[in-house]
């Protein structure tokens, strides 16, 4: 790689000297809408704990920084048909329920949930989170959301989704609610002084919120150029804020299937992709335009222009970009999200050189690592993404602290070491 | 003495009663340590519930409910948000109930709803929700209400319709689905639950009635109710009240359980008479402990009491079955569909 002079170190192309930060993201039985239809996977895998509990454990024994947990406070809007044919949005547990079970049977593994700002008291959240954080000695995060669909506010008695800006408003007081608990006198304070801050959106005011307040950031960027891009801005952003910018990680989404060969990966890929009906990927597209009806239009004609999302912004234009570039019809729209095309398959030194090539470009500190049906893909990423990371260098083979700041390389407050309660020592496996 | 041999001795224990405690490792040995003696269910109380509780006390006499609520008090975050710590426990114990405090005041149905059967799925079927409700939200059927959007949420799924056929790639059959549309006074609430019907159909509901209208709701809605009478006769004279409501109200009264606040002390003879006196003498069905010092009481309790009770033929040696409902004796809820005008879905 040619070295270039650049203003910002944060555009610097040297190679990095530091390592990788890896997050298990579990939703179970897998992030692919079918997944509970394969073969090898538990079908209720959503609200079954010893799945779960398994999942977590083999993302400890190959040393993830943390496993990750979504959420959805209601179902989506979509036909009865369609609903009834997937497992997640239907039959899953809530996640900081599911978090402190975790947290009773892992020892050193992160454990980070969602929990949104429209529809919850941040009191409530600042006792989850700081009991998960005690149970754990030191393990949680939260990943601080402001919701997603008119299917959830519908659960709690609001008519109108709340707009865009008002929801960053409220996500804006609810987080300096939540930290000023956890700093009040009143509560005993989490041994990580604060659980670790995750943040997500992408839009102007998402970037705003995460360059002051978090400590790790997703996105769900899948282009190179485009992920240094925000990797830079978000960096320069937080220095601004007058902080380090090597406190906030920014962790991509990264989907992955792999297997020793090519074919074997691409074939591992197929038999997942045929299980998904056709009306349940139209859905999905649908869904992600922001819950806009697509029946009414050609299936062979251009994408409509719709609405503005009041959902997710940036996945609705991500979108829009590929279908006006690749002059895409709704048929191939609906084709890529039934193939998976988020997805990455290959073979685990193809894997790995993506991953490096991120690091080292500086697209990323690490990944949200995406797992399309489990335990399969995680076990196959683990068994052999993960040994041919640690043979370039390029992740721990083994955790060297005992909190989720400690994996993540973030300062934390000087807890004198009697201060941390070890984790709960189980007696039987 | 009439001995009715279908009965059997319910034990509850109170934990984090003692407050400042906020060590995950303590809180399991307790729970082990009960679930040795053979407790039906172990409950965390809520800092919220108690000052819920607290306040209802100071102005009851005026039947005047004051919303307002210092969030600053001392010490009242020095305490685990209690089903956090329950999921955690369900993974280190495999039989004990797990009963956690929930103020309706604070809280919203769905959230309620959807948390304690998340930890009903976990622990294989041992939650239970103490109802902390407030006089005021009763006299408004606020409470009632709430109950009543819970329990339809629970009720979002039958217990067949989830199917996961891989084969067809039906998930559950759209035809056992009841979303509550549920559009009341207080509450509007869409549903379904994103989480399919616990296994115990609904978490047991504990309930502490004192005022005339709490014996009321907690009849309506308690399967096991709380009772703080300390002597006798009196206690004796609300469980017969709490049984003639129950018929009252068209429910079996041998499925509206009596519990009585204990704090045990003196040697483990007396303790086991007492209990032994009480439930003959129709006073209670059974116990719910406040253990005068954690672990030190509790360990007593089951190395010295809990063996004399058992021999005394009172308190199993074994659980009964898996989920908190078989153990305490009480039937599964069925599904009562609320079959609301449903537009699209």
């Amino acid at each position: 790689m040619s070295r270039r002079t650049d203003r910002s170190r944060h555009t610097d192309r040297s190679r990095r000297t530091d390592q990788l930060h890896l997050n298990a993201f579990l939703k179970p039985p897998g992030e692919y809408l079918a997944a509970w239809r394969h073969p090898d996977t538990a079908a209720d895998a959503g609200v079954n704990i010893r799945e779960v509990l398994s999942f977590a454990r083999t993302a400890e024994q190959a040393a993830f920084d943390a496993v990750f947990l979504a959420d959805l406070v209601g179902v989506p809007f979509a036909s009865e048909d369609v609903l009834s044919r997937v497992s997640v949005v239907n039959d899953s547990f809530e996640p900081t329920t599911l978090l402190a079970a975790l947290a009773a049977r892992t020892s050193r593994i992160g454990l980070i949930a969602t929990a949104s700002t429209s529809y919850n008291e941040p009191y409530q959240v600042a006792r989850t989170f700081a009991s998960i954080d005690h149970i754990s000695g030191g393990r949680a995060g939260w990943n601080v959301v402001t919701s997603l669909n008119d299917g959830e506010a519908q659960n709690f008695g609001l008519d109108a989704h709340l707009d865009h800006a008002t929801r960053y408003d409220r996500a804006e007081k609810f987080y300096d609610t939540v930290t000023g608990l956890w700093d009040s006198s009143d509560i005993a304070p989490p041994p990580q002084g604060h659980p670790v801050i995750v943040q997500a959106g992408a839009s102007e005011a998402g970037k705003n919120l995460a360059s002051r307040i978090a400590d790790v950031i997703f996105s769900g960027i899948r282009d190179l150029a485009k992920a240094q891009e925000f990797y830079a801005e978000i960096k320069e952003r937080t220095a601004a804020h007058g902080r380090d910018p090597d406190h906030l990680k920014v962790l991509p989404a990264l989907s992955v299937i792999t297997a020793p060969t090519e074919a074997e990966a691409r074939d591992k890929l197929a038999r997942l992709t045929e299980l998904l009906p056709p009306q349940v990927a139209l859905a999905d597209l649908s869904y992600w335009l922001g819950g806009f009806d697509l029946s009414p239009y050609p299936l062979d004609g251009p994408l409509p222009e719709l609405p503005v999302s009041n959902q997710s912004h940036t996945a609705q234009q991500q979108i829009y970009e590929d279908a006006r570039r690749d002059n895409l019809t709704i048929r191939d729209l609906v084709r890529r999200v039934a193939d998976d095309d988020r997805t990455i398959t290959g073979t685990p030194q193809q894997i790995a050189d993506h991953i490096e090539e991120w690091f080292h470009g500086r697209a990323a500190d690490g990944f949200n690592v995406v797992f399309p049906y489990l335990p399969g893909t995680l076990d196959d990423f683990a068994e052999l993404v993960i040994p041919e990371l640690r043979r370039r260098g390029l992740f721990r083979t083994h955790y060297t602290g005992s909190t989720l700041r400690e994996h993540l390389g973030l300062p934390g407050p000087s807890v004198a070491p009697g201060h941390v309660p070890a984790p709960y020592k189980e007696e039987t496996s | 003495m009439t001995t009715d041999p279908a009965r059997r001795l319910g034990l509850g224990a109170l934990v984090h009663g003692s407050g400042g405690q906020l060590d995950f490792a303590f809180h399991a040995d307790l729970a082990r340590t009960l679930e040795r003696g053979r407790f039906d269910a172990l409950f965390v109380a809520d800092a919220d519930a108690d000052a819920v509780t607290a306040q209802e006390h100071e102005h009851s006499s005026t039947e005047h409910f004051s919303t307002e609520y210092s969030r600053t008090e001392p010490s009242r975050t020095e305490r685990f948000e209690p089903l956090t710590l329950l999921a955690a426990l369900s993974l280190v114990t495999e039989r004990i109930g797990l009963a956690a405090t929930a103020a309706t005041t604070y809280n919203h149905p769905f959230h309620i709803a959807r948390k304690f059967a998340s930890l009903d799925h976990i622990s294989g079927g041992r939650a239970g929700w103490n109802i902390v409700i407030s006089e005021h939200e009763l006299l408004h059927r606020q409470s009632d209400e709430f109950v009543q959007v819970v329990k339809a949420l629970w009720d979002s799924f039958d217990d067949d319709a989830v199917v996961r056929d891989k084969e067809s790639g039906r998930y559950y059959d759209p035809a056992g689905l009841h979303t509550p549309h549920h559009r009341g006074e207080h509450f509007t609430v869409r549903g379904p639950l994103n989480i399919s019907r616990p296994p115990q159909g609904h978490p047991v509901i504990f309930q502490a009635g004192s005022s005339e209208t709490g014996r009321e709701f907690a009849v309506r809605h308690g399967e096991v109710v709380f009772v703080e009478e300390q002597e006798l006769g009196a206690a004796q004279d609300f469980y017969a009240d709490i049984k003639a409501r129950a018929a009252g109200q068209g429910r079996d009264p041998a499925h509206v359980l009596v519990w009585p606040r204990l704090t045990p002390y003196g040697s483990p003879e007396r303790i086991a008479d007492h209990i032994e006196t009480w439930f003959h003498a129709r006073a209670a069905d059974g116990f719910h402990l406040a253990f005068l010092e954690l672990p030190g009481s509790a360990e007593e309790f089951v190395d010295h009491v809990v063996p004399l009770l058992q021999r005394r033929g009172l308190l199993r040696t074994e659980y009964e079955g898996t989920t908190l409902r078989e153990n305490l004796g009480l039937p599964r809820p069925a599904v009562r569909a609320r079959h609301l005008q449903e537009t699209g879905r």
